[in-house]
């Protein structure tokens, strides 16, 4: 039941090959291939419309591919239902805040982490009678400054504290690899500096794959860059050549 | 103290008043608070589903009506319950439950919002249309008459005080055991699920197996609840006998059942006489739960009830203490008319019985 692969004896955490979704005449992802070691942070940018979320759903196994593989460190992975693949160190957040409104924050952070143990199945005793993942919990909270709040129910917090939550349940996941869809979404500049900042103190070992349009966050967490257009990697390459690259800007501004 | 806490204590103060209050009252509230006992179990199952995984099943009583039933078929079919073995039956009952709920839970969990509702609708359905069709089994619409409560334990249940004590012991411990289920680890995974699914999915859960494994559990405190459910209550053989000093006979049974189907014509009217054209019609309509069983009347008002086949043994019967020589019913042919199995055109046409058409010269 638990697979724990840390060690990847040099294989990528996280590797797509020629990874493609068609939705009856849409083609929404066609061969895209990457390849993700452990530690690495890196972004998938592009336009709206660019296939970069239904390529996350491909990865995380909400969709199932119409071609190509999705491995994880060496592993073929593309039939694994969501929940195994959680399993073996996938983790994901969501563009549109995925979190359980009506529970308290630390309900949240404690739902996520007994995800990844077989006690989820333990019907006999109270979950607060589990001592290491109440700490565990706690641990979590007080890095991410939301300790304080923790008994506060997650509809009452504000749009910028529930998008580091849906981060801090990422990790709750412990994860190998995290994939941040659009973690900046509706956030402030200011919000944003502060989720740059949040992203930028994250555990080196745990590869980061992010969505993401902000170039604050982009150019400070992110060390390579792919850039999807129609659902194809047209680009990919360091951040600094990315970001000078004609190419990519005639994608964003509509001459590509 | 907290709201949780606060709730807890005003639930087990209620309860105790409950325990306590009840026995002291009539053989009414007595029996009608046991049955509330009993179908609250099935009402917290439920909730589980409904509640806490937000799963709406429209066929939960198909459980309660497995637990009854296999209840009133071994006491009545195969004299098995009526001892300490009771025990086993409540076992039996909720793992019957629980085989239905794994069985119906493959083709219902195939589906989930409205559908799962209609699927599990359908399957209820299809456990009271066998219930109500498999007339050698069930008894179909009249059901089986149980008619003695077993001895649990050497507990005599057919005192209703002491039959009430042990369906409150049974519903407190579920009531426990609930409490400590919907804390626990897969508990509060079953809240998560009914909040968001996806992101479950996305958590490590495998939602469908524990939604399965919900419905499961509460299918076999559905089995549970129809157990206590099912033992009715024979209190008219007590008290005429404690009153009266002797047993009921075929007349004192017709004389009351007479005196119950006019009470109840009266009860219609309001105590006010309508008349005797009004009056026959509105107890030809009557369907009344005799002592003597389910009865009604046909369209040509002669009696439509249960012919009981018996045998003379000496036993303990309706839960007195020394064996005595009692009519026990060995077989029951529910609701026959005065045609039975004869079709009621072919046997008009034949000529009254004499000693030239003897009733069985025919007799298939």
């Amino acid at each position: 039941m638990s697979e724990q692969p840390r060690t990847g004896g040099g294989q990528p955490v996280l590797e797509l090959r020629g990874l493609s979704k068609t939705f009856g005449g849409l083609r929404a992802v066609r061969g895209v291939s990457l390849a993700i070691m452990p530690g690495d942070r890196k972004a998938i940018i592009g336009p709206n419309g660019a296939g970069k979320t239904t390529l996350f759903n491909l990865i995380s196994g909400i969709f199932p591919a119409s071609s190509g593989q999705v491995l994880m460190y060496g592993r073929d992975v593309t039939s694994w239902p969501s929940h195994r693949r959680t399993a073996f160190g996938m983790a994901r957040t969501f563009q549109v805040t995925s979190l359980f409104p009506k529970l308290t924050v630390l309900d949240n952070v404690l739902l996520a982490i007994k995800g990844r143990r077989t006690s989820k199945f333990v019907m006999w005793r109270p979950l607060s009678t589990y001592r290491d993942v109440y700490d565990k919990a706690r641990h979590l909270l007080h890095g991410a400054a939301f300790l304080d709040r923790a008994n506060t129910e997650v509809r009452y917090l504000s749009h910028g504290e529930q998008r580091q939550l849906e981060i801090v349940v990422g990790l709750a996941s412990d994860p190998d690899i995290l994939l941040l869809d659009e973690p900046a979404a509706g956030l402030s500049s200011g919000e944003s500096a502060e989720m740059a900042r949040f992203l930028q103190k994250l555990d080196r070992r745990t590869a980061l794959l992010l969505i993401e349009h902000d170039m604050d966050i982009l150019f400070d967490v992110a060390s390579d860059i792919a850039v999807l257009h129609f659902g194809e990697v047209v680009e990919s390459g360091p951040a600094e050549r990315i970001r000078s690259s004609t190419k990519v800007q005639e994608i964003y501004l509509g001459t590509g | 103290m907290t709201s949780v806490q606060s709730k807890v204590v005003a639930v087990v103060a209620v309860l105790a008043a409950v325990a306590v209050v009840v026995p002291h009252t009539g053989s009414f509230v007595i029996l009608l608070t046991t049955r509330a006992l009993a179908f609250s179990i099935l009402v917290m199952s439920v909730d589980i589903l409904l509640g806490f995984t937000g799963l709406a099943s429209m066929g939960q009583a198909a459980y309660l009506g497995i637990g009854a039933y296999l209840t009133a078929i071994l006491a009545t079919r195969y004299h098995f319950g009526l001892g300490d073995d009771f025990w086993l039956v409540i076992v039996l009952a909720m793992l019957c439950g629980a085989v239905l709920a794994a069985f119906f839970g493959l083709f219902a969990m195939r589906a989930s919002g409205v559908y799962f509702l209609m699927i599990t609708l359908a399957l209820g359905q299809c456990v009271w249309g066998l219930a109500y069709r498999w007339n050698s089994l069930t008894g179909g619409d009249n059901g089986i008459n149980l008619s003695q409560r077993p001895r649990f334990f050497g507990i005599d249940l057919a005192n209703e005080v002491t039959f009430f004590y042990l369906v409150f012991a049974i519903f407190a411990a579920s009531l426990l055991v609930m409490y400590v289920f919907v804390r626990s680890p897969f508990g509060r995974s079953l809240v998560g699920i009914r909040e968001r699914e996806l992101r479950m999915k996305i958590l490590g859960y495998n939602t469908w197996l524990h939604k399965y494994i919900a419905f499961i559990i509460a299918g076999a405190f559905g089995g549970l609840s129809g157990v206590l459910w099912a033992p009715a209550n024979e209190a008219v053989v007590k008290s005429y006998r404690s009153k009266y000093g002797k047993v009921p006979s075929y007349f004192s049974e017709s004389n009351y059942t007479t005196a119950m189907m006019i009470d109840d014509v009266m009860k219609q009217t309001g105590g006010k006489w309508p008349g005797a054209e009004a009056f026959i019609a509105k107890m030809a309509a009557l369907h009344v739960d005799a002592p003597r069983g389910p009865l009604s009347f046909d369209d040509m008002r002669n009696v439509v009830q249960n012919v009981y086949i018996k045998k003379v043994e000496k036993t303990k019967l309706f839960g007195y203490d020394k064996p005595e020589l009692w009519d026990v019913v060995i077989k029951t042919y529910p609701n026959v008319s005065q045609f039975w199995t004869y079709g009621k055109d072919a046997f008009l046409k034949q000529p009254v019985y004499s000693r030239d058409f003897p009733p069985c010269k025919f007799c298939e």
